[in-house]
C-alpha cells in the first residue's frame, strides 16, 4: 500500500500541473496583498482625495486597521475566501482523472488488485496536496506584504501551526470530493466544477436559499465552503473547531465511501 | 502446471455475454496464441485474469491460486488494451512509477535493462504524448515485463509496430520463453505471427472457446496435402496406397481422397489413367493458420 502513496508522491513532484497551481496560490496571495497594500498606504488616500474622491471615516479606519494587523490577521485576512479550497480540488481532480484518462489505472490497479489501496493512498495524496497549497498560500501571504510596504507584527509560530491546521482540514476534503467526484464519473470536469462553486461560495449560498424555502434549519452551516469563509476570526473558538473537524471528517468519510464504492463496483 | 485455469469464466454486460463460460488451460512454457475476431470477448477475458473485471460466473486461477492473490501478482506482468502511461511524463519515468509501486530492488537499474530489451533509448526525456505507437507499444511491454515476471498476459503486443519492429517483439517473446522460461499468453489479429511464435491456441467465438490446439495439431491440420477427386476413390486410393507406398493419407466422407505426402500430381495423373480411372479434380492445397481460422469462423468474415 505504501508502495503507492511513494508512487503518487513522486508523480505529483514531477507533475507539471502541480506547480502551476502552487504558482497561482503564490501569484493570487501576491495580487491580492498588492491590492490590500494599495488600501492601507496613505499616500494613495490621499492621492485618492485630490482626485475629488469621498473618503470616509470607514475607510480611514480600513486603512489603520490593515496597518496595525498582526502576521496571522494578515494571512487570515489573504486566506480567508474559499480559493484554497478551488485550488485544491481542481488539483486533485486533475491528479485522479488523469490516472483514468491516461489508461495508468490500468496498471495500478493490475498490482494492487484491492482498490481500498488506490482510495486510501488518494486520501493521503489528498492530505499533502492540500497540506502544500496551504503552507504555500500562507508562507506568500507572510512575505509578501513586506514587498509593498507593509510590516505586520510578528505572530507566535505556535498560533501560524495552528491556522495552517484549522485552513488545512477543510481543504483536505474537500480534495476528497475530488476524488470522489473523478472515481464516478473518470474525469476532471465534476470535480473542478464543484470545487469552483463550493470554494466561491455557491454551492453554500443556494443551500441557505433552499434550506430557507423549505423552512428547514440552517444546513448550509455544514457546507466545507461555508466553513472556510465564515471563519470571521484566524483561530476558530471550541463551536467552531468542533464544527470544522466534525464535518470535515464527516465529509471526509462520505466522500471515502463513495470512491470505494465507485471503484469497487465498476470495472476498471 | 497449468498456469492459466478458467473453468466456465463468464462476463456479463446488460444482456450480453462477453466471456462465456470460458474453460481455457495454459500450460506452463506455452506461448499461447488467442485467437478471435473483433468482439469475441478476448480483451474481456485478458481484463478479467487481471483483474480489472470482476467476472459474473465462475473461476480463473494462475499458478493454481485465485487471481487477486498478491503473491500471483507479483508473477504476472500484463499489456492489456493501449498501454496505460502518463502522457507528460517520459517512458523512463514511467517505468520508474511502476517500479515504485511494485517496489522493486535496485529500479533505475532494472528500469535501464528494460528500456534496452524492449529497444527504447535510455536517455529520451521526450515525454510519452510525443512518442510513435511503436514505441508507446514498446513501452507498455517493458512495464508488463517490469519485476521479473513468470507469465506475460500479452493484448494485441505488436499493434503499431512497424516490420522491423515487429520480428524484434517476436524475437524477444521468443527469448523470453526459452531463455527464462516465460509462459506468455498473446493476443492478436496478425494470425501469421502470431503462427511463428504460438505453441498452443485457443480459437474465441463469441465469447466461447470454439477450440484449444497445440501447435503440431495444427500444423498436422493445415498440411500441404493433395486433393483428388475420381470416380472410384475407394479403387484410386488402394491403387495409390500401392503403387507410392503411401502412409499418410485419408479418404474425406464426402469422398475427396487427401494425400499429405510429398507426390507428383503427374506421376498419380499417370497412375489413375492407366487404371482407367478417371480424375474428376486433382489440386494442390495450402492453408495457413489464418485460412484455418477464416474456416473454423465460418467463411471471410474480418478476423
Amino acid at each position: 500500500m505504501f508502495n503507492l502513496v511513494k508512487m503518487d508522491i513522486r508523480r505529483l513532484f514531477r507533475s507539471r500541473n502541480f506547480y502551476i497551481m502552487l504558482a497561482v496560490t503564490a501569484g493570487l496571495i501576491v495580487m491580492l496583498v498588492c491590492l490590500v497594500a494599495t488600501v492601507a498606504d496613505p499616500g494613495t488616500i490621499d492621492a485618492m482625495q485630490a482626485q475629488g474622491a469621498e473618503i470616509t471615516e470607514e475607510d480611514l479606519g480600513l486603512s489603520q486597521q490593515i496597518q496595525s494587523m498582526t502576521m496571522l490577521d494578515f494571512v487570515h485576512e489573504c486566506l480567508s475566501s474559499g480559493f484554497l479550497l478551488i485550488i485544491t480540488g481542481i488539483g486533485m481532480s486533475v491528479q485522479v482523472s488523469g490516472d483514468f484518462s491516461s489508461g495508468y489505472i490500468r496498471n495500478i490497479c493490475f498490482a494492487r488488485p484491492c482498490r481500498w489501496d488506490y482510495v486510501f493512498s488518494k486520501i493521503l495524496l489528498a492530505g499533502v496536496y492540500s497540506g502544500l497549497i496551504t503552507i504555500t498560500g500562507i508562507l506568500f501571504a507572510m512575505a509578501a506584504p513586506a514587498l509593498f510596504g507593509l510590516h505586520p507584527a510578528a505572530s507566535p509560530v505556535l498560533s501560524l501551526l495552528r491556522y495552517a491546521f484549522w485552513r488545512w482540514l477543510p481543504s483536505w476534503a474537500v480534495g476528497l470530493m475530488a476524488l470522489s467526484l473523478a472515481a464516478l464519473t473518470r474525469s476532471s470536469v465534476l470535480g473542478i466544477t464543484l470545487s469552483v462553486l463550493s470554494g466561491g461560495g455557491v454551492t453554500a449560498e443556494l443551500a441557505a436559499l433552499v434550506c430557507r424555502s423549505l423552512h428547514w434549519p440552517a444546513l448550509e452551516r455544514y457546507l466545507l465552503g461555508f466553513l472556510a469563509r465564515s471563519q470571521s476570526e484566524p483561530l476558530p473558538g471550541a463551536q467552531q473547531m468542533t464544527m470544522i473537524l466534525g464535518c470535515s471528517i464527516g465529509w471526509a468519510a462520505v466522500y471515502t465511501i463513495g470512491s470505494l464504492l465507485s471503484m469497487e463496483t465498476r470495472d476498471i | 502446471m497449468a498456469v492459466i485455469q478458467t473453468t466456465g469464466l463468464s462476463k456479463r454486460y446488460k444482456d450480453k455475454w462477453a466471456v462465456d463460460h470460458l474453460d481455457l488451460r495454459v500450460e506452463q512454457g506455452d506461448i499461447y496464441g488467442f485467437i478471435g475476431q473483433n468482439g469475441a470477448g478476448k480483451s474481456t477475458t485478458l481484463k478479467l485474469l487481471c483483474g480489472l473485471a470482476r467476472p459474473t460466473q465462475g473461476e480463473a486461477r494462475i499458478f493454481d491460486r485465485p487471481i487477486r492473490d498478491a503473491a500471483v501478482r507479483r508473477r504476472v506482468g500484463a499489456l492489456i488494451e493501449q498501454p496505460g502511461l502518463y502522457p507528460d511524463l517520459s517512458g523512463r519515468e514511467n517505468l520508474l512509477l511502476y517500479a515504485a509501486l511494485l517496489g522493486v530492488d535496485s529500479p533505475r537499474r532494472q528500469v535501464d535493462e528494460i528500456l534496452d530489451t524492449v529497444g527504447l533509448p535510455t536517455a529520451e526525456k521526450k515525454p510519452v504524448k510525443h512518442y510513435s505507437m511503436g514505441m508507446k507499444q514498446r513501452l507498455g511491454v517493458g512495464l508488463a515485463l517490469l519485476g521479473g515476471p513468470d507469465l506475460l498476459l500479452l493484448d494485441e503486443p505488436i499493434n503499431g509496430l512497424d516490420p522491423e519492429g515487429i520480428r524484434e517483439m517476436r524475437e524477444l517473446l521468443l527469448r523470453l520463453n526459452r531463455e527464462q522460461g516465460l509462459t506468455i499468453l498473446v493476443s492478436s489479429h496478425i494470425l501469421g505471427e502470431l503462427s511463428k511464435i504460438a505453441t498452443r491456441y485457443g480459437i474465441l467465438q463469441q465469447g466461447r472457446m470454439a477450440e484449444q490446439i497445440t501447435a503440431g495439431e495444427l500444423e498436422q491440420k493445415c498440411a500441404d496435402y493433395l486433393r483428388l477427386r475420381a470416380d472410384q476413390p475407394q479403387k484410386a486410393a488402394a491403387l495409390l496406397e500401392r503403387e507410392l507406398r503411401l502412409t499418410r493419407w485419408e479418404m474425406r466422407p464426402e469422398g475427396e481422397l487427401r494425400i499429405y505426402e510429398a507426390v507428383d500430381g503427374r506421376t498419380v495423373g499417370q497412375l489413375l489413367s492407366r487404371a482407367g480411372i478417371a480424375v474428376e479434380e486433382m489440386s494442390l492445397h495450402r492453408q495457413d493458420l489464418e485460412g484455418y481460422f477464416l474456416e473454423r469462423m465460418g467463411g471471410e468474415k474480418h478476423v
